[in-house]
């Protein structure tokens, strides 16, 4: 029991340190690369067009769940003037940018992961090497900072959309005013909340790209050997994103407070 | 001119690792045009690769003359999010440079010399094997290697179609002057297309002979392998 535990503990390490050494060496590839803009904007194009509808349809239900479940809380301490500025504040905090980078990891993570896994297998990356090309320059980046990029796209996106559908069925279940649930959301959600909804959402596509690329990247074996590299992408990438989740929070909240003690800021 | 001294790799497998082929010494000239025979698994595709720097050895060195160099892989490798004709113009503007209006010149000129003129629109998987093959030689070729590296060239094709693309090979030979290694099971091309052949078996290199004395040849392995016989 103590061997499993030992061993499973070394092999998580050595993997996050492997993912850690193949982000940095795409990230030095980027820095070194010129003129490859076309190939990160075809790949930010390709993110936007595949994910657009699924960020739409859950932003739309995310925040009308959170809007029914803020209420009926609230509504126990007829406190209902909050409902806009929490459920905002929820979302834009925490809850956009969990749930843009689960939905990233589902679908690009997924995708990135099996289309460079089955490249792998069918030597196709063997022959871009073969031709003088370096295939982390010109496969491993452009997915990479597409999907980083994209995703603050997708974050805005949804969370316009979240707060919206939040309004209207606060408006239509709840009996709160558009004015009203506007009203109290600059109290809850200032420039520091904006800012950190930002950041979880640029670390946590960090992870679904550098994760999905590597699994990808580094499968072997023929089909079974892409199978189980898009499970693990997608496995660990939501692993990663949870623990991540926790330590954002941590050090943002952490951060947060040392500025408000140091410049007495709100 | 290709050296090879002392050249070994190991196989590794989950509990085990033992040595595919290890001291293998030889030299390839400048234009000639060398064969590589074997039974599967005894690590002729793992050589070309080490050859072509897609592998490391584990001990040994090679020295290569002139490091520009193509290969043309066994299942083609085609990229098959591209195009015929894109498929030919990527190594020619990511690895030459070109502009796109040059690369495409020379994309179509490609094309043309392997006979995939009116298929430039189409994708890999609406070829059929022999035109894959044949889009496989010309990438390979597209950058202009001095050294041109074919894996299994005619797997899996049939009679016809393989002596087309042997043909091809023969062709492109004499028109580019470069230097060639095949790794093949096929004794009929390997006669007709090598300078010299090697058999690699039990992880050893024998050979080394031009095909009349490699099919002559009074070493028991050739024997064995030439006219299929049992140990």
């Amino acid at each position: 029991m103590i061997t499993y535990v030992k061993n499973t503990g070394f092999d998580f390490l050595h993997e996050i340190g492997a993912i850690t050494s193949f982000f940095i060496q795409a990230m030095r590839t980027f820095r070194k690369t010129k003129d490859n803009y076309d190939l990160i904007t075809t790949q930010i194009s390709l993110v936007l067009t595949r994910s657009y509808t699924t960020v739409m349809i859950a932003g739309i239900f995310v925040g009308a769940i959170l809007v029914l479940q803020f209420d009926l809380m609230l509504r126990s301490y007829d406190a209902q003037i909050f409902l806009g500025g929490l459920n905002t504040s929820a979302l834009v905090r925490e809850i956009g940018p969990l749930l843009i980078s689960f939905l990233l990891a589902g679908k690009i993570g997924a995708y990135s992961a099996a289309e460079l896994g089955t490249m792998r297998v069918t030597e196709q990356i063997d022959a871009i090497e073969c031709l003088g090309t370096n295939p982390i320059q010109y496969l491993i980046v452009p997915r990479m900072v597409a999907i980083m990029i994209s995703s603050l796209i997708l974050l805005m996106f949804g969370l316009v959309i979240s707060i919206f559908s939040a309004m209207l069925i606060a408006q239509v279940f709840c009996g709160v005013n558009f004015l009203r649930f506007a009203s109290s959301i600059p109290r809850f959600t200032g420039l520091w909340t904006i800012s950190s909804g930002f950041i979880k959402s640029l670390v946590y596509s960090t992870i679904v790209a550098s994760v999905a690329c590597y699994k990808g990247y580094t499968a072997t074996g023929g089909a079974r050997g892409v199978g189980k590299a898009v499970t693990q992408a997608s496995v660990y990438v939501c692993f990663y994103i949870v623990i991540a989740n926790f330590l954002t929070s941590y050090f943002l909240d952490f951060i947060y407070e040392m500025g408000r003690l140091i410049f007495g800021i709100y | 001119m290709i050296q090879v001294q002392g050249l070994g790799k190991k196989f590794n497998n989950d509990k085990t690792s033992e040595w595919l082929f290890r001291d293998l010494t030889f030299e390839i000239k400048e234009n000639e045009t060398v064969v590589f025979m074997g039974a599967s698994g005894t690590g002729k595709t793992t050589l070309l690769k080490i050859i072509g720097g897609l592998l490391n050895p584990d001990q040994g060195k090679i020295e290569l003359h002139n490091e520009h160099l193509g290969m043309v892989f066994q299942k083609n490798a085609l990229f098959d999010f591209l195009t015929a004709e894109e498929n030919l113009l990527l190594p020619l503007t990511e690895c030459m440079q070109q502009t796109q209006i040059d690369a495409k010149k020379e994309a179509q000129a490609f094309l043309e010399v392997v006979g995939l003129k009116d298929s430039a629109k189409l994708f890999p998987n609406e070829l059929s094997g022999g035109m894959q093959k044949r889009l496989g030689v010309a990438r390979a070729l597209v950058i202009r290697p001095k050294i041109l590296l074919y894996d299994d060239p005619t797997a899996g094709l049939d009679p016809i179609t393989s002596k087309k693309i042997a043909d091809l090979m023969i062709k492109l030979k004499k028109q580019y002057q470069s230097t060639v290694l095949i790794v093949t099971n096929d004794l009929k091309r390997a006669t007709q297309l090598g300078d010299r052949i090697y058999l690699l078996a039990n992880g050893k290199l024998f050979g080394g002979l031009e095909p009349n004395g490699f099919l002559l040849s009074n070493e028991p392995h050739i024997i064995q392998f030439v006219f299929g016989l049992r140990k």
